[in-house]
């Protein structure tokens, strides 16, 4: 069941010659963890902006095409662009790399609560809802904190929450841990890593952090300047190691030893029957290593 | 003179109180000093305030507060006496003039001037002291009929004061590391030295302000029907104390007119 279809999107971004997005088709399906990387100025933020709405409603371009989000409304699927920025919160969760520049609250539990008084939802499910919120996003013991005194990992999943509160179906995120230490890194993945088991939440990210995503997605989407390159789950996107190179996209460690052990002769080529499973961690590459002892 | 002007949750009953009624309170101490003249009244206001500061927990912040205005009030009174034309002239240090010379109304009337300036500002300090900036912005909104974008405007300014000192202090260290010295001579120097801090602190913030708009439209900001999470509605002790008020203020207006 589709949630999320584009068609022949192309977008140009003003006075710039060549489209930032050139004809890219991408069906994204209910329920799926897609990340979406390439070089920087692929147009990973510029597709994320086309999904979530930002394309047209606050940058001004050129779009042809079309971005349908499905079942928005009982008659059936909606073009993004037709339903207004406010409107669309209820279906898709927004959050941006800056963990600064989103939050609007001095407390943590007035900025959850913050869009559920613009949505008008009744102030006495309020508090159940902002609890259940920062729960599932492992940080309730932060509701009475002031929004400064956070870290940014901590800032960054009190913007996750904020969003999650308006129980939307979609998540999309840019570059959500970019500016963010290793720990508050792990501490967002993993909970949109459970948002997406545990609550069937369709997670679309761009992040250059492929070895981090990579066992946690079903889909990797490879961008290069504006057109989809290379895209599948990540065990199948990492055959391809040459498409990773040619792109500037540094391929994880874990794949790379198998392509290494492949040249050396000793694992069958990997698209070949008998061929082991690519390794997305470090775990698993271990794993193999033992085996081949 | 450092003034904390900002509050101090200790969870007093005077805290309790609904802002509505603690600006009720500091708009009637101010309209019932103006209508009181002489010293003694307006002392014993002063320490009635001292008393609900007690009463409020946050003596501390009041009293260091007021000896800072000790002196503003110091020189406003002198200020007075010697510019007050009428009553009996005590004595004139200039004899050639006049204008200077010093009379008994003169020294009480400056008098009351600094303890009223004293009463309305300590007035406003335990308000600000005891009611949270959000809760008087909310009060606003519901009881005054303030546009809710308003106070919004208001409540995000003080959510950024942290970051923007945080910004402040990064960005003078960044143009330090590139020798940029802070400190020049005059007060020209000093203007102009403000410039590498104050232009990038501008392009941040406007850019940020865009990000923002973004992020809560993006969560349903502009949409009509809004709710509020939490409201304050004034109690059975809130109706009390701004009836109290009220007719505080009215004896006030009798007893002077």
């Amino acid at each position: 069941m589709p949630s999320i279809t584009i068609e022949n999107l192309t977008f140009s971004y003003p006075d710039c010659s060549s489209p930032a997005l050139y004809e890219v088709n991408l069906t994204i399906e209910a329920g799926e963890f897609i990340v979406i990387t390439g070089a920087t100025g692929a147009g990973k933020s510029t597709l994320l902006r086309c999904i979530n709405g930002v394309i047209p409603h606050f940058q001004p371009g050129t779009l042809q095409g079309n971005v349908w989000l499905d079942r928005a409304t009982p008659s059936g699927r909606v073009p993004v662009a037709r339903v207004s920025a406010p409107q669309l919160a209820r279906f898709i969760g927004s959050v941006f790399d800056d963990p600064e520049g989103q939050i609007v609250s001095p407390i943590v539990e007035e900025e959850i609560a913050f869009g559920l008084e613009n949505t008008g939802v009744d102030p006495a499910q309020m508090d159940d809802r902002i609890a259940k919120a920062l729960a599932d996003c492992g940080i309730s013991h932060l509701r009475h904190r002031a929004t400064s005194s956070l870290s940014g990992g901590q800032k960054q999943r009190v913007a996750i929450a904020a969003v999650l509160a308006l129980a939307p179906k979609i998540l999309v995120l840019d570059e959500p841990t970019s500016e963010l230490d290793p720990d508050g890194t792990e501490a967002v993945l993993k909970v949109l890593f459970e948002l997406n088991k545990n609550h069937g939440i369709t997670i679309i990210i761009a992040e250059q952090k492929v070895t981090l995503l990579a066992p946690l997605c079903d889909r990797l989407v490879l961008l290069e300047k504006g057109r989809i390159a290379l895209q599948g789950p990540p065990r199948k996107v990492f055959m391809h190691p040459y498409i990773f190179a040619k792109l500037g996209v540094e391929l994880p460690a874990p794949a790379r030893l198998a392509h290494a052990l492949v040249q050396a002769g000793v694992l069958p080529p990997l698209d070949s029957p008998d061929a082991p499973p690519i390794p997305l961690t470090v775990e698993e590459a271990f794993t193999l290593s033992r085996q081949l002892l | 003179m450092s003034v904390s002007i900002e509050y101090i949750p200790t969870g007093s009953p005077v805290h309790r109180l609904h802002a509505l009624t603690k600006l009720i309170f500091a708009l009637a101490v101010l309209t019932i000093s103006m209508l009181l003249s002489q010293p003694l009244p307006l002392l014993l206001l002063f320490f009635s305030l001292l008393g609900i500061a007690a009463l409020a927990s946050v003596s501390q912040e009041i009293l260091s507060a007021v000896k800072g205005l000790l002196k503003v009030a110091f020189f406003l009174a002198l200020l007075q006496v010697f510019f007050y034309p009428e009553g009996t002239v005590l004595f004139a240090p200039i004899p050639s003039l006049p204008g200077l010379s010093v009379t008994d109304q003169g020294i009480i009337f400056g008098i009351s001037m600094a303890l009223r300036m004293m009463v309305i500002v300590t007035s406003f300090l335990l308000f600000l002291t005891t009611t949270p900036a959000r809760s008087t912005v909310l009060s606003l909104v519901e009881y005054l009929k303030v546009p809710y974008d308003y106070a919004f405007l208001f409540i995000t300014a003080l959510r950024f004061i942290p970051t923007f000192l945080e910004e402040v202090r990064l960005i003078g260290q960044a143009q330090e590391a590139r020798a940029h010295d802070f400190s020049g001579g005059g007060p020209l120097a000093r203007l102009k030295t403000i410039f590498p801090l104050a232009l990038p602190l501008v392009m941040i913030s406007l850019q940020r302000a865009e990000r923002m708009a973004m992020a809560m439209e993006t969560r349903g900001f502009g949409l009509p029907g809004r709710t509020y999470y939490r409201t304050e509605k004034p109690g059975a002790v809130d109706i009390m104390v701004i009836v109290a008020l009220l007719s505080a203020v009215a004896a006030a207006v009798l007893l002077r007119f």
